[in-house]
């Protein structure tokens, strides 16, 4: 019995033992929830994921607050509202330098875009897809390449190129020549136009047009620069931009707004499939009203719009268009809104800003005004024009504005003399209806689902214009494609007033109507470098940076985490 | 394949010892005296030494044991009595008089894999006894080790929120990247995730673990220290029956001095920041709103726990049941924790002992919305309530800033953090032979964890928005296995031991989530989720690792006089690629026992003197699962209407990542002075880390921003003093003090070989492993200096830097470090008096030589006039102050912010204060209770610092956020047993 029990015992411990003895899968690992490049590249749909991956990056530069930190701010279009932190990009004055993430987050987007390019781009000869798919897509990828380098190089200078996917740990890096970078932008975007057809099936992927308008846009700016090979490239840019107007499917929309913006069906604005799909978009970052794929969203809706909710009682922000989140970091600049004078001929201010505000809740509303009342009225014109006191005694309790520089000074002008006195008028300017966003699923909601159109042919016809006048040395021929998008932009009957002749057209009414037609669209800043008009025109239009900038801010800061981080000595812009 | 071989035939050989024929067996019984008075004691531990076997004297100092052998040797031991060893020999019945005698060296420390006596170890072990943890209120063992042990740094997480954890660093940090958390095993189990989930009610002592050779059994995992904490057990004694409990009040220590409205404005007209109409009103009309005083209420803490020990010559148990509440002073914010205990242990035969340490545990943390936050943010001219008394949720001129006192409303916002784990070890014992015992442990953990988060409409987070849910699960098992050999050999002059131990351990760890907004009804909270209009994001995940473990230890001691310790520990990890999955980790110990050498007999100065030294190797494999594969990472994004989802290159693949290995030389003097009137310990240490893993940045023209590999050296060292004196000690009168100083100074010695610092890290050779690397401000531009201002594009009022390499250009080479978060210096000191049955202590706790990051003042000093300011000197055309640039309505913060947030950390706590009473014997013996206390207590009653008033210094890391004021504590205590 004593034995019995012994060995009951015993075989207790030696299953035990044995349990113990065969456990050796325990330092194996095997990853089941995730997945490795190796594996997943070579697959046809890992190479679709790779692909779609490449394009994810721009979306954390356009619509997004850094992006447009180093693109709207300090031009001769928009200056700083009252909130934000990055002020000083706008003022060009100190805290503008490596150390601010409005470049560093680019700078390493830009970085992280390129290498998931470079790993599609290596590993395609791999790839299990049939060959005319895999072009198109390899197309794809190279325009999104160029795209990346060609960000980098404008606001940066020279920096680090590579063509080649990661493998290992790379510690050093190259401020290569902006000539290669140039080079390496051009070979890629001759093969994208090479492989890339008309249309894709599915929208936002790159067509042959887009890399078309990107290329002339690469020898457009490629033409100023002392490397550049001048009155060619400027004839390269023309070529290639009339090359997207006449052999492409693409077309200028009748009405301006419709770029934008669709008819909400009950006198709103709102932008749809219709209308962020339309014939005059060429490339669009896009973004989407389903939040698993939107990312961090377009945010642009709250970047551009005013504090309108403080600036009258009977307000509150709320879903419908025009009341959405304020964030007041871009105000127009006086020169910006006076450029779109006669605005009885030009639609486009008309089409373009929300000027009024209408009271639409109960609570603190003035006595006399009804939901629905004009609560908040920017105006063009001066007192005298407007007759204030007979408004204020037709709309109880509203609150005027004027963007009239003859008003200059006086409590309800947009504008004070003296800049570096805060004006409690900061805070309030006419707000763009192009980044309005009233789909948003709550109303502080951040992450707007609106489409960035990053180039349309209403561009192409600027770039022809531009090119031309490059090249020619004068308007003759420039002067078809400026018209074309004027008379588009003329009220109904006023064609005639809009069109310009030859003598009128410099580089600076090209600027000029540039600014008309894509203020705020983020290439504001690119453009005046392009045309080496960047000091000058801030030092015009720009009150606020008009006295600091300098020289070496036609280049960005290199951010402080590349040169920290880098072995070698990677090497800061002059002036930083 | 050859390791796998190894612990196949290491298994078989376990069982093939069982086979052996036990030896006799038979039962000794007898009585425990002391000596002095002659009085019984009760609950002597009387354990049969080599074994595990063990017995406790019960109410009338009588025991009863099994022992193996007549070569059996009986060791009685008890707190505050020296230790006796007797052969059993052919004796029945052995009554035994213990000696009082002041210094435990003969008490029995739990040491890993094991027991010692406090006498013979050789490594570098600091214990925190019984009474710390339970006379004091306390959260978790990591509020019980603050400021009782020498080397441990135990500092808040974060403030006075609910159930905050306490984050413990043994000797300073090593590694950069990897963790630094010490390893906390509970009953011989490791114990994965928040030590607050262990009822600190239930310990009977912690044993901190510190220089290598108390660590290197605990091999990859012992690199940051071990503490070993052991639960109550039963024993062959009267069942007894006791309660403790307490319940305090908690009240903010002092609130931060805010603007009032007068200052607020005149801040406003400063800065050039619009008013509002409603704001010029609210001025004219004299609203002053003190939003604190409307969110700021007392707090109380609460604890109950019931317990029940006893048992018989075969069988012990303990029982407990134990609840702890805490609400803070926002009361949106408290914490429960319901734990229940059985600690069981039967001797089956005469060779065999089974037995279980079982907890369950459910805790529950509402982390309500802070609207501490957002009262400090809101302005004074706002008012919370409309004439007829209802809630303004926008009240003021911003619209961003809603009423906190919208979050009061019942179900308007909730985050419910609630974790259910059962944690346990199942444990067989077998005598084999007579001087050969196996053990095995089995010790599985599943925790559940469930995070509900619901934001309703009017919420502050919402703000009037739609609703918002999101609901996360999170589900851990994790077992340990471990067989333990234990070999031992007792001779008049030799004393041998051999631990021999294999392990496995493995966690699988599975978790998912998802977050949704706009749900038709609010009432629904966060369930029904798939009723919402808006699904914001949704994952989960499935993580999992294993160890495996080979380790051996002998100690050896010679004529009572010299010990050795030799262990080695080979640790395998599934986390490590093919190659170098296997480390070894080897350590050695010596120990010599001066007074019990011959030329020490003649002196009565000393009763002890021991000297140690110890010199080995522990590991760190703080990577996660995965991470030396290269990964791919989602990318998010669409095509028109169809989904474009993808796959970037995410991590970088590294193959080649080991073990981050600290090679520890330790010097240790223990010694007794005056008949135990002074004792006390001291330490010289030098850690060595070597192959830091380290998470190296990169240039992100790489693509990739960092990556994991095993590059740099660090050190540390540092000095331990750890000294109780008995002041007095007359019959009625005692008076006893602790002090504890220590120091560690942490040292990067090498990044990449090629001795350049890395300032994208911020990481600096000879400088400690984190530093404040910032501008320095040497006061504001006045006017009159607006040229020099203007050389950096400047202004007067804003904030001056000094421009270090005076190059006219203020860039990032201008920054300088400014001091590390890590003190050089921590002190405490305890004292106890006690007189007639009336007790009184306290405990002082100082820490200095660090710097702190004042992210509060940061905050709380935009001086942009949107927001509430603290109310502090700031530059204006007639102050011209050096201390805060001039309010600027246009700027989100200042200039320079952050070169304002640096302050000197030192600072000072009375802890705790108490007073209490043991009720006399006699009177309560009647109603037939064994012993009673009652107490006062003070937790935290006092602070010092360089901060401002209302800011707890106290916190890890030193970023001192405030998000919720300090507080102190009132509490009354009692302690019965029946």
């Amino acid at each position: 019995m004593r034995k019995m029990k012994k060995i009951k015992y015993l075989i207790l411990v030696v299953s035990v033992a044995v349990l113990s003895g065969v456990s050796c899968d325990v330092l194996e690992e095997e990853i089941i929830s995730g997945i490795t490049v190796d594996t997943h590249y070579s697959t046809p749909d890992g190479f679709e994921d790779a692909v779609n991956a490449a394009y994810e990056r721009f979306r954390y530069f356009y619509g997004n607050e850094d992006g447009e930190e180093i693109t709207v701010f300090g031009t001769d279009e928009y200056t700083n509202g009252g909130h934000g932190g990055a002020q000083y990009v706008n003022k060009y004055i100190a805290g503008l330098d490596g150390s601010s993430s409005s470049f560093w987050n680019p700078w390493q987007h830009f970085y992280i875009g390129i290498n998931t390019c470079n790993a599609v781009i290596g590993r395609a000869p791999d790839a299990d897809i049939p060959e005319d798919k895999k072009a198109v897509l390899v197309g794809e990828v190279k325009f999104l390449r160029a795209q990346y380098y060609f960000h980098l190089v404008q606001f940066w200078g020279p920096v680090h190129l590579t063509l080649e996917e990661t493998i290992g740990v790379e510690t050093e890096a190259r401020r290569d020549p902006e000539s290669d970078i140039y080079n390496a932008i051009i070979a890629d975007l001759e093969d994208a136009i090479d492989a890339l057809p008309m249309q894709q099936t599915e929208w936002g992927r790159i067509t042959k047009p887009a890399a078309q308008h990107a290329l002339a846009h690469v020898y457009l700016t490629r033409a100023y620069q002392s490397f550049g090979e001048g009155t060619t490239d400027f004839g390269r840019a023309a070529d290639l931009a009339l090359e997207v107007i006449n052999n492409s499917d693409r077309e200028l929309l009748d009405d301006y707004q419709r770029i934008y913006n669709s008819d909400d069906g009950s006198g709103g604005l709102v932008h749809t499939t219709e209308s962020e799909q339309n014939n005059e978009i060429i490339w669009s970052i896009q973004y989407s009203s389903d939040m698993l794929l939107n990312g961090d969203g377009n945010q642009s809706h709250l970047h551009f719009r005013p504090w309108y909710e403080t600036f009258n009682d009977g307000l509150d922000r709320a879903l419908g268009h025009g009341y959405g989140r304020p964030w007041i970091r871009f105000r127009p600049t006086p020169w910006m809104l006076e450029n779109f004078r006669p605005l009885d001929v030009d639609s486009r201010f008309e089409k373009s800003f929300q000027i009024v505000w209408l009271y639409n809740t109960d609570r603190n509303i003035p006595a006399g005004a009804e939901v629905g009342d004009t609560a908040i009225w920017i105006t063009d014109k001066t007192a005298a024009e407007f007759d204030t006191a007979a408004v204020r005694a037709r709309l109880p309790g509203v609150n005027l504005f004027t963007w009239n520089l003859d008003e200059i000074d006086q409590d309800w002008c947009l504008w004070r003399t003296d800049v570096s006195v805060n004006s409690p008028n900061i805070n309030i300017f006419p707000s763009p209806w192009k980044i309005d966003d009233n789909l948003r699923p709550s109303l502080n909601e951040q992450r707007g689902s609106r489409d960035f159109i990053v180039y349309r042919l209403g561009e192409t016809y600027l770039i022809t214009a531009e090119a031309m006048l490059g090249r020619d040395g004068n308007g003759s021929n420039a002067m078809q494609y400026i018209n074309a998008i004027r008379e588009r932009a003329a009220y109904p009957g006023k064609e005639a007033q809009m069109r310009v002749s030859a003598a009128e057209i410099d580089l600076d009414f090209i600027l000029d109507e540039w600014s008309r037609e894509c203020f705020g669209e983020m290439s504001r800043w690119l453009d005046l470098k392009r045309t080496g008009k960047l000091l000058e025109r801030v030092r015009a239009y720009n009150p606020d940076a008009a006295p600091n900038i300098k020289d070496f801010h036609v280049l960005r800061p290199i951010p402080v985490n590349q040169i920290t981080r880098t072995s070698n000595d990677y090497g800061q812009n002059p002036g930083y | 394949m050859k390791k796998k071989l190894l612990f196949f035939l290491f298994g078989i050989a376990c069982s093939l010892f069982c086979v052996q024929s036990f030896a006799q067996e038979r039962t000794v019984t007898g009585e425990v005296t002391d000596a002095a008075t002659g009085e019984p004691l009760i609950g002597v531990n009387i354990v049969v030494e080599g074994t595990t076997i063990g017995a406790i004297s019960n109410a009338s100092g009588s025991y009863s044991i099994s022992v193996p052998s007549a070569e059996s040797v009986l060791d009685f031991s008890f707190v505050g009595y020296t230790t006796q060893r007797i052969t059993v020999g052919s004796q029945t019945d052995i009554n035994v008089a213990l000696e009082p005698g002041a210094v435990g060296l003969d008490e029995l420390v739990v040491i890993g894999y094991g027991t010692q006596r406090r006498g013979s170890i050789t490594g570098a072990i600091s214990s925190v006894d019984a009474d710390d943890i339970q006379e004091r209120p306390v959260l978790n063992a990591g509020q019980a080790l603050q400021g009782r042990a020498p080397g441990v740094v135990a500092l808040s997480d974060g403030g006075s929120t609910p159930g905050t954890d306490v984050t413990i660093r043994i000797r300073g940090r090593r590694s950069l990247t990897a963790t630094n958390e010490p390893l906390f095993v509970v009953d011989g189990i490791p114990w994965q995730g928040s030590i607050t989930g262990l009822n600190p009610k239930d310990i009977k002592s912690m044993e901190v673990l510190k220089d290598a050779s108390a660590t290197a059994i605990y091999g990859s995992r012992g690199a940051n220290g071990v503490i070993l904490i052991t639960t109550y057990r039963g024993g062959n004694m009267p069942t007894t029956v006791s309660y403790s409990g307490h319940y305090g009040i908690t009240s903010v220590l002092a609130l931060p001095d805010l603007m009032n409205a007068e200052q607020y404005y005149r801040l406003k007209e400063v800065g050039g920041r619009a008013f509002t109409q409603d704001e010029l009103d609210a001025y004219a009309a004299g609203v002053d709103t003190d939003w604190l005083d409307l969110v700021i209420e007392k707090g109380y803490q609460t604890n109950h726990q019931l317990s029940i020990r006893g048992g018989n010559e075969k069988t012990a148990y303990a029982m407990s049941a134990n609840l702890f509440k805490e609400q803070g002073v926002i009361s949106l914010q408290d914490y429960t924790r319901k734990t229940f205990r059985v600690n069981l242990d039967h001797q089956a035969n005469n060779w065999l002992k089974v037995g279980t340490s079982t907890q369950v545990v459910k805790g529950l943390m509402n982390r309500g919305p802070n609207t501490y936050g957002g009262a400090c943010n809101i302005s004074p001219l706002a008012e919370p309530y409309d004439e007829e008394g209802n809630l303004i949720f926008r009240p003021g001129a911003d619209p961003l800033l809603w009423n906190p006192l919208a979050d009061y409303e019942e179900n308007i916002s909730l985050d419910e953090r609630e974790s259910f784990r059962v944690f346990s070890n199942i444990f067989a014992e077998a005598n084999i032979l007579k001087n050969l015992s196996y053990r095995m442990n089995f010790g599985p953990s599943l925790t559940e964890y469930r995070r509900g988060l619901f934001q309703g409409s009017n919420s502050s987070a919402r703000q009037g928005g739609t609703p918002l849910v999101r609901k996360e699960h999170e589900r851990i098992y994790e077992y340990t296995f471990e067989n333990i050999l234990t070999y031992s050999l007792v001779t008049d002059n030799h004393n041998l031991n051999f631990t021999g131990l294999y392990s496995i351990q493995e966690s699988n760890a599975e978790e998912t989530f998802i977050e949704v907004e706009n749900i038709p009804y609010e009432t629904q909270l966060f369930h029904n989720l798939g009723t919402a209009e808006t699904v914001n994001d949704l994952g989960s995940d499935l993580s999992e690792w294993g160890i495996m473990s080979v380790m051996g230890r002998m100690n050896y001691e010679l004529m009572g006089k010299y010990m050795v310790t030799l262990t080695g520990r080979w640790d395998g990890s599934s986390r490590l690629a093919e190659g170098n999955k296997w480390g070894f980790f080897p350590s050695v110990a010596l120990m010599w026992r001066i007074n019990s050498e011959g030329f020490m007999s003649g002196q009565d100065l000393f009763n002890d003197l021991r000297l140690r030294a110890s010199y080995g190797v522990t590991g760190n494999t703080g990577i996660d699962p995965y991470q030396t594969r290269g990964s791919l990472s989602r990318s998010y994004y669409n095509f028109g209407d169809n989904a474009g989802l993808g796959f970037r290159p995410g991590t970088l693949a590294n193959p080649d990542l080991r073990w981050e290995s600290s090679a520890t030389a330790n010097l240790g003097l223990d010694f007794g002075l005056l008949q135990g009137r002074i004792t006390g310990s001291f330490e010289v240490y030098s850690t060595h880390t070597t192959d830091l893993l380290l998470e190296r940045q990169l240039p992100i023209t790489s693509g990739f921003n960092s990556v994991f590999e095993n590059v740099g050296e660090t050190r540390n060292r540092g000095w331990e003093l750890g000294l109780t004196t008995r002041n007095i000690a007359t019959g009625d009168f005692s008076w006893e003090t602790n002090l504890i100083l220590f120091g560690n100074k942490e040292e990067i010695l090498e990044l990449y070989g090629t001795g350049e610092d890395d300032i994208g890290n911020e990481w600096f050779i000879g400088e400690p492993l984190t530093v404040w690397y910032d501008y320095e401000k040497i006061g504001i531009w006045q006017l009159g200096e607006e040229d020099a201002a203007s050389v950096y594009a400047q202004f007067p009022g804003e904030i001056k830097i000094k421009d270090q390499d005076e190059n006219n250009i203020i860039n990032q080479d201008d920054r300088v470090i400014l001091g590390s978060d890590m003190p050089s210096l921590t002190a405490s000191l305890g004292s106890r008096l006690e007189y007639k049955g009336v007790d009184f202590s306290f405990m002082l706790l100082g820490v200095f030589g660090h710097t702190v990051y004042n992210r509060y003042l940061r905050d709380r000093t935009t001086l942009q006039g949107r927001y509430n300011n603290l109310n502090v000197d700031y530059w204006t055309e007639d102050n011209p102050t050096n201390e805060h640039p001039k309010p600027d309505g246009s700027r989100e913060y200042p200039l320079y912010e952050t070169t304002r947030c640096y302050y000197k950390g030192d600072f000072f706590k009375i802890k705790n204060v108490q007073l209490g009473y043991n009720i006399p014997r006699t009177p309560l013996s009647n109603i037939g209770v064994k012993k009673l206390r009652v107490y006062l207590n003070l937790d935290t009653f006092f602070i010092w610092s360089h901060l401002q008033k209302g800011l707890d210094p106290e916190k890890y890391g030193g970023d001192i956020s405030a998000d919720v004021p300090s507080t102190r504590m009132y509490s009354f205590g009692l302690m019965v047993d029946f």
